[in-house]
């Protein structure tokens, strides 16, 4: 429990002095995740259809019957989390008041958004608002209103609830750790549940659970994505797609992503977040520049205002009437992948956020990525519903036929397209390598016993692990179906999440009241009291003054 | 806010008392400042005495009696003296055990002018009147005195019985400064005004030395600043 307790330390200092050999880790979390980790990749490639079939079951059960559960979820925690950035918690700083940020404000905030959603938005970017305007629940498809509808269905699965899941885990478990001194774990928000067992077998099941989870939510999101970056390659240099060369593919993603997270958070994560941030603001900029630029400017006031206007009725919208299922494949999928990411991304943000007020934590976790999403959503989106409704069209069919292709398309529109698809294929990978990298360095942590500068021995072991699980489920089959089997995790959190709001408040509260000074017992010696006049008021104000 | 002020220092705040003999005299506020038993007050109040007593304030439900006949103190060393910025760390002479909070001493020069401030202290111990009172004021200006030491006034009259008060922000909670009396314009002004003035000024302004000072003489006692 002490050895836990004592892997406090945030900076570069202790990563310094440890050398390639040190091997400091949990051994029950870090073995037995290593094992199942082993189990579960070689059952899956050999029973592949069975357990994809299981998986698959347990998904749509979930969907069906739980789904209400979830939309309450996402709300409760969105409106906690905005309580808490108005509220007297504001001013409370992540590792004690007189703790200081370690990375920078725009490093920070490209270290973040990477891990969060990156890649995601580069792919459903054009394809969500097309797939909702020519099939929208909620008007006639193809027409205006589906356009804003459209807009404003692919704001709700992006915009605040997925950034709200992400900031409660990721405070929750700053918190705690950093002011309560509590291991930097996924363990830690179950202290208030649990209290010191998690020190024990509980705890240990539960970070064992976290790091399988986060492993295969990341390698499964490499090797699909892979597919897809094989895609776009193929489409742009007619490169063929084959397992070998997605081989190929996540070997460099691998190479890149362990070399950043050897070189630690500061000197690769870091970099490598910026880096890709930059490029990717590079190219947002050439689409909104070329493209229809007023139309885009136009938009994005108009969405954010249907989406102010229209959020609480959307994020409260459960088909109840309808009673359709549309809302199952959509958000639903949505709701229950954010909250299976988050404690994930949550750690990872944790790790990061060390120094920062509640108040700047959440402006920086959930209004700004929410706003950067906005407005990449607009750029991408708006730009493909242009084209559609006013332009060449062309871009809603090849949503249809291959999602990753459909930026290709979009590009295509415009000069200088083989430029641009070559820089969308580099951001693209950057995306894949600043997920990798950082769900690396998350189960670095939580395999380490919580130290959040974990030894430099295990972070090659996961990162390279990472990659050939990646492969390994590539070539012998069941990406999909453990990727189904990480999102169901997202059940089960669901309620961890809403014991999270209690706990965290609780938490806040007890740290925020005043802590009484007292002085214990003493003698009681009585003495009579003299009166005795007040000293000369000049007295002893000659040196000082 | 003030009520959390009063409620986390009430034990803080203790009354200072000199003794002679089997009794004791009231000499103004000292506060404790480390959880190892020091305290802080105003030099002035303590120079040529040796029996220094401390005695926090009693606990009372509901409304509290203003008088009384006797007192328990607890015994005080004098451990650092710095007459230059009229402070002074005392040391519970026995084994007390003190609970405080992680952080207690706050940055002077981040606290801005106009922020508001607070002190508890007893200001009426001279006329008997043993009662813990809490003031709130503002800071109305952060001075340097001739000898360089960083001086807070604030816009309230200090009685005398709350000098070597704790002056607290009330921002964060944390104490910025040891309260050291009214302020005499007369103190700065040149001697030649000073010597025409026919009648002190009156003021009801008051001043506390920065606590920054009085890190000093802690780190003398190799205490680590809280």
């Amino acid at each position: 429990m002490t050895e836990i307790r004592d892997k406090q330390q945030v900076g570069g200092e202790q990563e310094k002095e440890q050398g390639w050999f040190h091997l400091d880790i949990h051994p029950q979390v870090f073995f037995i995740s290593a094992a199942l980790i082993v189990f579960f990749v070689v059952t899956t490639i050999v029973f592949q259809q069975y357990v994809g079939d299981i998986f698959e079951q347990m998904q749509n059960a979930i969907s069906d019957y739980a789904g209400w559960l979830f939309i309450w979820t996402v709300n409760i925690v969105l409106v906690f989390i905005l309580v808490l950035l108005a509220g007297r918690f504001g001013d409370i700083r992540l590792g004690g008041p007189d703790a200081r940020p370690e990375f920078s404000t725009p490093g920070w905030f490209a270290m973040l958004f990477s891990a969060g959603m990156g890649i995601g938005l580069l792919f459903y970017g054009v394809a969500e608002p097309m797939f909702h305007y020519v099939a929208n629940p909620l008007t006639e498809p193809g027409t205006t209103e589906a356009a804003r509808k459209a807009m404003d269905i692919t704001f709700l699965h992006w915009g605040l609830h997925p950034w709200a899941i992400y900031s409660m885990v990721g405070l929750s478990l700053a918190f705690f750790s950093f002011n309560r001194g509590l291991p930097l774990s996924i363990r830690t928000a179950f202290y208030p549940l649990f209290g010191d067992r998690i020190y024990g077998w509980a705890g240990n099941i539960i970070d064992i659970l976290a790091t399988v989870a986060t492993l295969f939510g990341v390698a499964t999101s490499l090797g699909l994505g892979v597919q897809q970056v094989n895609a776009g390659l193929d489409y742009l240099l007619g490169i063929g797609q084959s397992p070998t060369i997605q081989v190929i593919l996540i070997g460099c993603i691998t190479a890149v992503a362990t070399w950043s997270v050897i070189k630690g958070l500061d000197k690769g994560i870091r970099r490598l977040s910026e880096i890709n941030i930059g490029f990717a603001a590079l190219l947002a900029l050439f689409v909104m520049l070329v493209g229809p630029t007023l139309f885009v400017m136009d938009a994005l006031l108009e969405n954010i205002g249907y989406y102010i206007q229209h959020l609480p009725q959307l994020s409260t919208w459960n088909e109840t009437y309808e009673h359709t299922q549309w809302q199952q494949g959509w958000t639903i999928f949505y709701w229950s992948w954010w909250i299976a990411w988050s404690p994930f991304v949550g750690m990872f943000i944790a790790r990061v956020s060390y120094g920062r007020s509640i108040r700047q934590f959440i402006l920086g976790v959930l209004l700004v990525p929410t706003m950067v999403t906005f407005l990449w959503l607009t750029i991408f989106g708006n730009t493909a519903l242009f084209i559609e409704m006013f332009g060449a069209g062309g871009i809603a069919r090849s949503v249809q036929e291959n999602i990753p292709v459909s930026l290709f398309v979009l590009l295509e529109n415009f000069p200088l397209s083989v430029v641009t698809s070559s820089l969308a294929i580099i951001v693209i990978t950057t995306f894949f390598v600043t997920s990798s990298d950082s769900g690396s360095m998350v189960i670095d942590i939580i395999t380490s016993g919580g130290n959040p500068n974990p030894p430099v021995l295990s972070r090659l072991f996961w990162a390279i692990l990472e990659g050939v699980v990646a492969a390994s489920l590539l070539v012998g089959g069941g990406l999909v179906a453990l990727q189904t089997a990480t999102i169901i995790t997202g059940l089960p959190f669901a309620l961890v999440l809403l014991g999270m709001c209690l706990a965290l408040y609780r938490g806040l509260s007890e740290y925020a009241a005043p802590s009484e000074i007292t002085v214990g017992a003493r003698e009681t010696r009585q003495f009579k009291i003299k009166t005795k006049p007040p000293l000369d008021k000049t007295f002893g104000r000659r040196r000082l003054w | 806010m003030l009520q959390n002020i009063y409620f986390q220092y009430k034990g803080a705040a203790m009354m200072l008392f000199k003794k002679e003999g089997e009794q004791v005299a009231f000499r103004g506020t000292a506060f404790l400042i480390h959880p190892r038993g020091y305290l802080l007050t105003a030099a002035h109040l303590i120079i040529g005495i040796t029996d220094l007593m401390a005695v926090p304030m009693e606990e009372h439900p509901g409304f509290a009696p203003v008088r009384e006949e006797t007192v328990a103190p607890i015994p005080l060393e004098i451990r650092q003296i710095d007459r230059e910025r009229d402070l002074a760390l005392l040391k519970f002479g026995q084994e007390v055990e003190v609970s405080m909070p992680d952080h207690v001493m706050g940055i002077p020069e981040e606290v801005p002018i106009g922020n508001s401030v607070a002190c508890l202290g007893y200001p009426f111990g001279y006329y008997h009147i043993y009662t813990q009172l809490i003031k709130q004021a503002a800071v109305a200006g952060k001075i340097l005195s001739k000898n360089q030491t960083r001086i807070f006034l604030f816009d309230t009259l200090i009685h005398d019985g709350s000098i070597g008060a704790p002056l607290v922000n009330l921002y964060d909670g944390r104490i910025i400064g040891v309260v050291g009396g009214r302020f005499l314009p007369q103190d700065l002004m040149p001697e030649h005004l000073r010597q025409s003035a026919e009648a002190p000024i009156k003021t009801d302004i008051s001043y506390a030395v920065s606590i920054e000072h009085a890190a000093r003489l802690m780190e003398k006692e190799t205490l680590a600043l809280i």
